[in-house]
């Protein structure tokens, strides 16, 4: 889809929860003895990463809220076309139904807001409180038992 | 800088005066000072650099060898003076160049003897500019002239001695290690940089805290106690580290002297080889946690498979209706447009409002076939994204089984390690048990400094979480007092600007010690060929990393000669990169080499600075065969004899 062009939007949370995706993705320094903490306790990369996450789980749940007070946290630019940009359009298409339009990526990404914003205090809960000792643990064990229960 | 000569007065064993000229060139950069031990080889060290750095050469002197200028006045002049008690003077003069221009520096002490104790009566420090019509002017701030030139914390890697480069070599380097790194590439200007700038933002956080009232002046408060916990934190963690480095070290002593114990060789090695295999477990453990978390960002995508399904379809629907992309509308009115005739048989001219109707349907169903390719598009994509999801599904469900069974593996190492603890334990011997306690307490305190550490951190980042929010409220209560938003963005802009800084310091560390450990391992193969199947590195944590062609930790294997040639390796690599070119000189550069490696090392030592001077035993160091390799490049030879009789030392000259 050469022509979507996501390169002057910016995506945006809401500010309530600005501080719990620095703290799920803020990179560390790694210390002697226990270098794999990052990855167990800061289970995704990259904002872009957690926020999709987040819409997935928004809409896996239907819960859709949008941002009330919003704050911008990263350039659209930054999703990765391959696998996140077709997955929020189609996350775009769970709300309109349609495919009329579909490809407008401000209308893609206000949905996808919505449903990230909806969807990150289930996915909070995941890797708060879900099974097993870290939150990158949790993810996976959440990912493994949805799968088993397909 | 190059030094000229060195003249001694009354300085340790050299009664009266004594001098040595240094004769050294570009063909000819070795000078080189023969004498046994005693004779007097070291006293000429100190006195160059007592020269150099007086009294903070004499802290060194207490501190680091737990001796005392004093103890450097020539007996036979303290004999003489003691009938009349005259004051005896001790003084040590070097003169040197740099850039072109000749400097003489002089430390000299009187010295008087009451009671049998010596006491200095009088001190001069002097510093010359000498010209070359014989004139000299006298230089008034000596300390500071001679820092620019070579400061005082980057002496020790030009002016060592065998102490110096067998410090290196044990285990508990990495603070010297670290101190090279830092010293000798000039990184203070940058520190000091982020010092002023973090008091600038104190001031203006006082001033803004100290301006403010009501509400804002609460959200000072309330700021600037959190910046004073940030850096309370920061300084903590940083001792802990400090502590942890320290600990770490210490435990590498205890286990050196454990595998050379032979009671217990056969327990050790099997521990060292157990940490080993812990070693490359962790490291697979570490690499398959960060592949997972790779996969789980993508696999997460899975929970909607179900949406991705329903949309792929409904394009693949449209797509087998041929309504993506649709062309058939597009290509019936370019038809009419061509003919000028509709279907109902109406004909029209260009330009009428049939033609611009038709024109106008035209160009929406161009933008329709354009939204048409780009669905036709993103059913491809759709399909290529599915397996891709699927794909990461699967790689996670593979790599937890596998981070599971490393986990397990892990467990069943660190069983055996602690078995094999119990059985070092047991062992009658005193002294092992001794250090194996040692051994465990040290591990006990490594282990809680490191949750200490990690408390710290889980703190900081809650601290740093907090400032974030301020900070918010900050810009909002300040429009209400434009003073004291004026003081904020001040406090905001040099804060930032130290945090840039001290981000480019990091930087400038890590390339720094980059560039350290690229040239100590050029020059360690250099020394030694037959270790070029070692890779020696110089870790985030300044400690050398020397592993063998597997991967494996390698350092405790090395031999005596072995350390010490990269001890030597890596204070080349740092006078290699300081670019301040001054002379090299070493007391006793061969210490305790192989032959083969004293060999290597006298080939590359002419190299690496434009002089050096070396101080050398007769024998060990000064024999058949570094003579015949350092002679070609050698301008001055100096033997020093010893008189055991009267214990005064004097200079001879051989080339």
């Amino acid at each position: 889809m050469a022509k979507l062009d996501f390169s002057n939007l910016r995506v945006y949370i809401d500010d309530s929860n600005h501080y719990k995706y620095i703290e799920l993705t803020k990179s560390q320094e790694n210390q002697s003895g226990d270098k794999q903490s990052q990855a167990e306790d800061v289970p995704f990369m990259k904002m872009p990463d957690l926020f999709v996450a987040a819409a997935c789980v928004g809409a896996k749940y239907d819960n859709y809220k949008e941002p009330t007070k919003k704050k911008d946290i990263f350039l659209a630019a930054a999703f990765d076309q391959k696998t996140q940009i077709p997955v929020l359009i189609s996350l775009a298409y769970k709300k309109l139904g349609t495919t009329e339009n579909l490809l407008e990526p401000r209308q893609i990404l206000k949905i996808c807001e919505g449903w990230a914003n909806g969807g990150f205090s289930n996915l909070y809960d995941i890797l708060i409180e879900g099974k097993g000792l870290r939150p990158l643990y949790r993810l996976v064990d959440y990912i493994i038992n949805e799968q088993q229960n397909e | 800088m190059k030094f000229i000569n060195i003249t001694l007065y009354n300085f340790s064993s050299f009664y009266k005066q004594h001098s040595i000229e240094f004769h050294t060139k570009t063909e000819y950069p070795v000078s080189i000072i023969v004498g046994g031990s005693g004779f007097g080889k070291t006293s000429i060290f100190d006195a160059i650099n007592w020269a150099l750095y007086g009294k903070e050469y004499e802290n060194i002197l207490r501190i680091q060898y737990q001796k005392d200028i004093l103890d450097y006045v020539n007996e036979t002049a303290l004999k003489e003076a003691l009938p009349e008690n005259k004051a005896v003077e001790m003084s040590s003069t070097l003169l040197f160049e740099h850039e072109e221009k000749r400097y003489r520096v002089q430390q000299a002490i009187c010295v008087r003897n009451n009671n049998g104790r010596l006491y200095i009566t009088d001190r001069t420090t002097n510093l010359y500019d000498i010209h070359s019509n014989g004139n000299w002017t006298e230089i008034s701030f000596i300390e500071s002239f001679l820092n620019a030139i070579l400061p005082n914390n980057v002496r020790d890697y030009f002016l060592f001695n065998g102490d110096r480069i067998n410090q290196l070599s044990m285990p508990g380097a990495s603070k010297y290690i670290q101190e090279g790194i830092y010293h000798v590439v000039d990184l203070e200007i940058l520190q000091s940089g982020i010092d002023h700038l973090e008091f600038i933002a104190k001031k203006y956080r006082k001033l803004a805290k100290n301006n403010s009232t009501g509400v804002v002046a609460d959200i000072e408060e309330k700021y600037s106690n959190a910046r004073e916990e940030l850096d309370r934190l920061e300084s903590i963690i940083s001792q802990q580290n400090d502590e942890l480095m320290a600990l770490e070290n210490n435990i590498e002593i205890v286990e050196a002297k454990l595998r050379e114990m032979s009671e217990v060789k056969d327990l050790q090695a099997k521990r060292d080889a157990l940490k080993r295999e812990y070693d490359i477990e962790l490291k697979n453990f570490n690499k398959i946690t960060s592949d997972l978390r790779n996969a789980t960002s993508i696999a997460i995508m899975d929970i909607i498979l179900p949406t991705l399904l329903d949309l792929r379809d409904e394009l693949n629907n449209k797509r087998s209706k041929g309504e993506i992309p649709s062309k058939i509308s597009e290509s019936l009115l370019k038809d009419i447009l061509e003919l000028r005739k509709c279907i109902c048989g109406t004909e029209f001219e260009e330009g009428d409002s049939i033609y611009q109707e038709l024109t106008r349907r035209l160009e929406n169903e161009v933008n329709k076939r354009d939204q048409g390719n780009d669905l036709l598009e993103l059913y491809f994509e759709l399909n290529s994204t599915i397996d891709e999801i699927e794909r990461s599904k699967n790689q996670v469900i593979n790599l937890e089984l596998e981070r599971t069974k490393i986990d397990q593996k892990i467990k069943e190492i660190n069983r055996e390690l602690n078995f094999i603890m119990e059985k070092l334990k047991d062992k009658p011997e005193e002294e092992i048990k001794q250090l194996v306690n040692k051994l465990e307490e040290y591990r006990q305190s490594h282990d809680n400094i490191i949750l200490d550490i990690n408390d710290n951190k889980h703190y900081k980042d809650k601290v740093e979480s907090e400032i974030r929010k301020l900070q918010v409220k900050r810009e909002e209560q300040g429009k209400i007092q434009d003073n004291v938003r004026q003081f904020q963005l001040r406090d905001d802009l040099a804060q930032q600007s130290a945090d840039e800084l001290a981000r480019i310091f990091k930087q400038f560390i890590d390339e720094s010690r980059e560039e350290i450990q690229s040239l100590t391992r050029e020059e360690f193969v250099r020394f030694i060929p037959t270790v070029s199947n070692l890779n020696v590195a110089i870790s985030p944590e300044f400690h050398y990393d020397v592993r063998d062609q597997y991967g494996r930790p390698a350092l405790q294997q090395l031999s005596n000669g072995q350390r010490q040639a990269l001890s030597l390796a890596y204070i080349t690599a740092i006078s290699r990169v300081s670019e301040k070119n001054p002379p090299l000189v070493i007391d006793m550069p061969f210490g305790r080499l192989d032959e083969d490696v004293q060999e290597n090392i006298a080939e590359r030592l002419p190299n690496l600075a434009s002089q050096v001077i070396l101080l050398m035993l007769p024998g060990a160091e000064w024999n058949d065969k570094t003579r015949e390799i350092l002679y070609q490049k050698t301008a001055d030879i100096y033997n020093l004899d010893f008189d055991p009789e009267n214990r005064q030392s004097s200079i001879r000259k051989e080339k």
